[in-house]
């Protein structure tokens, strides 16, 4: 896939690798990064609940979509049911809070490691053979994962109630304190993907997505790396739901949907494929569309009484959707690859190569 | 019947392949274009065709011809319609399907195509008749090669761009494919424009020959001139002077190309 | 009796897999919005039998004609500006196609089911045990008679042939002068053809309401099983999990044909990943 180079700004030198591979590359940087630090973490005394509620949501996506990015932008892998493994997720860690009473800390990671197990258990047929059957896999992954929730297990079929994430006394119970969880989590497992993307086994995964042939001469196990690929992609949906679930303090199928696992794939799309900070751009962008057209459809619903019940839905599903496909057609590197060429502009300017 | 003037090819905007070639294909006969790896010889061929565009390359300068209309620009759809037909290389058959349905989908673009345009075709290539059930994809690379100068045959062009027919083929079965090429251009009256690496065999088959070089024409003459040619003796049909032995201390095959740019 | 209803359910799976495989084999495009171009067809249908008040037959040919237009012109916008793009984003396209088609149509006709439709006369046919309705059979009938002329059309006509011939390789075909492009054109026509069939028969079985979409995505396991780009296969995957849907509903409830249709996709990625009645990949080094 084409990128756009890193050009540093004039003067920044990389005189070893490990300069060139580091996040932060010049003082400039460094400030900027403290600076947006400054805001996030002060953002709750301003902002009001809609407005943090908005931001957790961003916040939880985010992690999920990461995940699907890694399997999908990294590895060339697609994945359609990531809600479904949410689900598992959230399920997880919400039954071991409810019922045998683990405190989120302790139940947060057996929900990724349940996700990854399960998503494993799919994605091992489908891996093994060359092409794009994962996606079919993990369809039939989110059909059959929702009918067990829904018929299989009484618990999650109606929902249950699920403590709120505890720190001492000190409850997270509030929008403006879950924020600040929500904001750890989802700096921390960027971070971790960040890393994990530009280490041995992210390279792998690009080798993969690029030419699986010419991988597997080099010496890339494919269906290990790709396995492993798909298993921390469900390990990060996995969090997320836990983190979901705990924020709601309520566990229900009704999160999880297939149409949700279409927005994850969405946003990545419309962020750009692999690549970390695309990731946040197309989340950040999908939820304000998403907001957008929940505010717009009811009014458009009201004032044009011709449509008919349900119209408001449809009106959010063509919208993205298409929003989505001239992504796909007019800039399928996304946003991110937007950015870097904004980013390659000012920073050359005023000569163009 | 087809002339390029001073062709230019970039790919991808960026890499230049094709820098200035000039050609002259007459009516009849069969003109061959050798040359070593990447010296531009497909490209050239994927020039003509059109096919350049389905890989993001593109004519930049200079002008393709073809009784006397511009074709530079054209659909590769477009330009079969007109009767230049290329055979790839690499043996690009439709694997899944038989012998006969490539001939057929060969014939495509001729609604007039018949029951006689295939008996042509099994005529000259008998061992495609006796296995015309067989699925292409298990041939043997001389059948499989034969099925596709076949499926050009089909299309009854005016032009055949064939590129590299005896790659990776035994010598013997070589030889037959050489054979029907000149029998082609002989008895169909099909213009052919040759690109091969056998630089002898396709010498004996042309009556004209280009020499391409870094993406430039760096020799041209009628091919039994050629032949004798000290430099093409020397770095395509592997000969010295006399055929005497030479040390490699002696060759100074640097300053020799370096004469022909 | 299961076996009987899920075999009549099961033409018509076969049917809009067809369609399925139209698409996969020559652009090797895994079309998810084929249940929602089902939906819209049926909902097309609707439209012109209810509120334009055609007879059946009007409507039906209206809807097919329009089947194909969407199909078409779903590859015109969209399929086509993507070409040489990696597969990943075609499919993921044709995932957000689903999404807008299945918006088109509540936009338009809202989420509650429409009023039903009679498309065949009731009456029942008693064979033995067994009970038969008219509208069942016609059904069964027509979904074979659909797909038997699709296979033929695939196997024994020029265009067919062309289709096949794509399958193998774009470049491959344009050195022959054959029109990629167009060829494509028509293999998503005929599908939009395929999924309108299926979709007026479906809906005057089940009703006409968005779930028919849900039974739309049966195609895919029973695509897959028969081998994605075997149309014969199609069918007979479609059989097969119209038998297994109707079998295993009736048995376990719970609506549990569908998951059971897929746990055999994923199982049968296992076994034959290239389904019962795929080609096999000739790769020669």
């Amino acid at each position: 896939m084409f990128r756009v180079p890193f050009y540093p700004p004039s003067g920044v030198y990389a005189d070893s690798y490990e300069k060139d591979m580091r996040i932060v590359k010049t003082g400039t940087q460094r400030v900027l990064a403290a600076l947006a630090l400054a805001v996030l973490v002060l953002l709750p005394l301003v902002a009001s609940s809609y407005h943090l509620r908005l931001l957790i949501g961003i916040g939880i996506a985010v992690i999920v979509g990461l995940g699907l990015n890694i399997l999908t932008g990294y590895c060339g892998q697609l994945n359609v049911g990531q809600s479904a493994f949410m689900m598992v997720g959230g399920f997880t860690s919400g039954l071991l809070n409810a019922y045998w009473g683990w405190p989120f800390w302790a139940a947060v990671l057996p929900a990724g490691l349940a996700a990854a197990a399960v998503g494993v258990v799919f994605g091992i047929p489908s891996v093994r053979l060359k092409g794009l059957y994962l996606a079919l896999a993990t369809l039939g992954a989110q059909i059959i994962l929702t009918w067990i929730a829904l018929y299989g297990i009484t618990v999650t079929a109606a929902g249950f109630s699920v403590e709120p994430v505890k720190l001492g006394s000190l409850a997270f119970n509030t929008p403006q304190k879950f924020y600040y969880l929500a904001l750890v989590f989802t700096l921390g497992m960027t971070l971790a993907a960040k890393n994990l993307m530009r280490s041995r086994l992210g390279r792998a995964f690009i080798a993969i997505r690029d030419n699986d042939r010419a991988a597997e001469g080099m010496g890339i196990d494919i269906f290990r790396y790709k396995l492993l690929a798909f298993a921390i992609c469900t390990f990060y949906a996995g969090v997320g739901g836990s983190l979901l679930v705990h924020y709601m303090m309520w566990a229900q199928l009704e999160s999880f949907t297939l149409q949700d696992s279409i927005w994850y794939v969405a946003m990545i799309i419309v962020g750009g494929l692999g690549s970390i900070e695309g990731t946040i751009f197309g989340v950040v962008f999908i939820t304000l569309l998403k907001e957008l057209v929940l505010v717009v459809g009811p009014m458009a619903q009201e004032r044009f009484t011709f449509l008919p019940i349900g119209a408001a839905s449809g009106l959010l599903l063509v919208f993205i959707g298409s929003v989505a496909i001239l992504f796909g057609i007019l800039e399928p590197r996304g946003m991110a690859h937007r950015w870097s060429l904004v980013k390659a502009f000012y920073r050359l300017w005023p000569f163009g190569y | 019947m087809l002339t390029l003037t001073n062709v230019e090819v970039k790919y991808a905007d960026v890499i230049l392949v094709l820098r200035g070639v000039s050609l002259q294909i007459p009516e009849g006969g069969i003109v061959s274009l050798l040359g070593s790896n990447g010296a531009g010889k497909t490209t050239t061929l994927k020039a003509i065709s059109g096919l350049l565009r389905t890989e993001l390359g593109e004519v930049t300068a200079g002008a393709i011809e073809y009784r006397g209309e511009r074709i530079d620009g054209l659909d590769p759809e477009r330009v079969a319609q007109m009767g230049i037909i290329q055979v790839m290389e690499g043996r690009k058959v439709l694997k899944h399907l038989t012998i006969e349905e490539n001939l057929r989908l060969g014939g495509y673009i001729r609604r007039d195509a018949s029951r006689a345009d295939l008996d042509r075709v099994y005529d000259y290539f008998p061992r495609l008749r006796a296995r015309k059930g067989a699925v292409s994809g298990y041939l043997s690379g001389g059948e499989q090669q034969m099925v596709l100068i076949g499926r050009a045959m089909m299309a009854r062009p005016k032009l055949m761009l064939l590129d590299e027919p005896s790659m990776g083929l035994a010598p013997l079965i070589a030889a037959e494919i050489f054979e029907i090429i000149r029998r082609l251009a002989a008895e169909e009256g099909t213009t052919i424009l040759l690109v091969e690496q056998n630089a002898k065999a396709a010498l004996r088959t042309s009556a004209f020959a280009y020499v391409l070089e870094n993406g430039r024409v760096v020799l041209e003459g009628p091919s039994a001139s050629l032949a004798e040619n000290e430099d093409i003796r020397e770095f395509y049909l592997g000969m010295s002077k006399l055929g005497e032995k030479r040390s490699y201390r002696e060759v100074k095959t640097y300053k020799r190309r370096k004469r022909w740019l | 009796m299961l076996v009987i209803s899920g075999v009549m359910n099961g033409a018509i799976y076969g049917l809009v897999a067809l369609g399925f495989v139209l698409v996969y084999k020559s652009s090797g495009v895994l079309n998810f919005a084929q249940g929602y171009m089902l939906l819209l067809g049926a909902y097309l249908f609707w439209f012109f039998k209810v509120t334009l008040g055609a007879p059946i037959g009007v409507a039906m040919a209206a809807a097919v004609a329009a089947g194909f237009a969407v199909g078409a012109l779903i590859e015109r916008l969209a399929l086509r500006r993507l070409i040489g793009q990696p597969l990943i984003s075609m499919i993921t396209v044709t995932i957000f196609l689903a999404l807008v088609l299945e918006g088109l149509v509540s936009m338009t006709w809202g989420t509650y089911p429409l009023q039903h439709v009679e498309v065949f006369r009731e009456s029942t046919l008693r064979l033995g045990r067994i009970v038969l309705t008219s509208q069942n059979l016609v059904a069964c009938g027509l979904a074979l008679a659909a797909a038997g002329a699709l296979i033929v059309f695939f196997r024994y006509t020029r265009i067919g042939l062309a289709m096949r011939g794509v399958a193998e390789g774009h470049q491959i075909m344009q050195s022959m002068g054959i029109n990629v492009r167009h060829i494509l054109n028509v293999s998503w026509g005929l599908a939009g053809v395929a999924a309108t069939v299926a979709g007026i028969l479906l809906g005057s079985t089940f009703g006409f309401q968005l779930g028919l979409s849900q039974i739309g995505l049966l195609a895919i396991p029973a695509a897959f099983i028969g081998g994605l780009d075997s149309p014969e296969g199609a069918l007979l995957g479609g059989l097969l999990i119209g038998v297994v849907e109707s079998v295993v509903s009736g048995y376990v409830g719970n609506a549990a044909g569908v998951p059971a249709a897929f746990a055999i996709l994923i199982a049968t990625m296992l076994v034959r990943p290239y389904g019962f009645f795929g080609l096999e990949r000739i790769e020669r080094v």
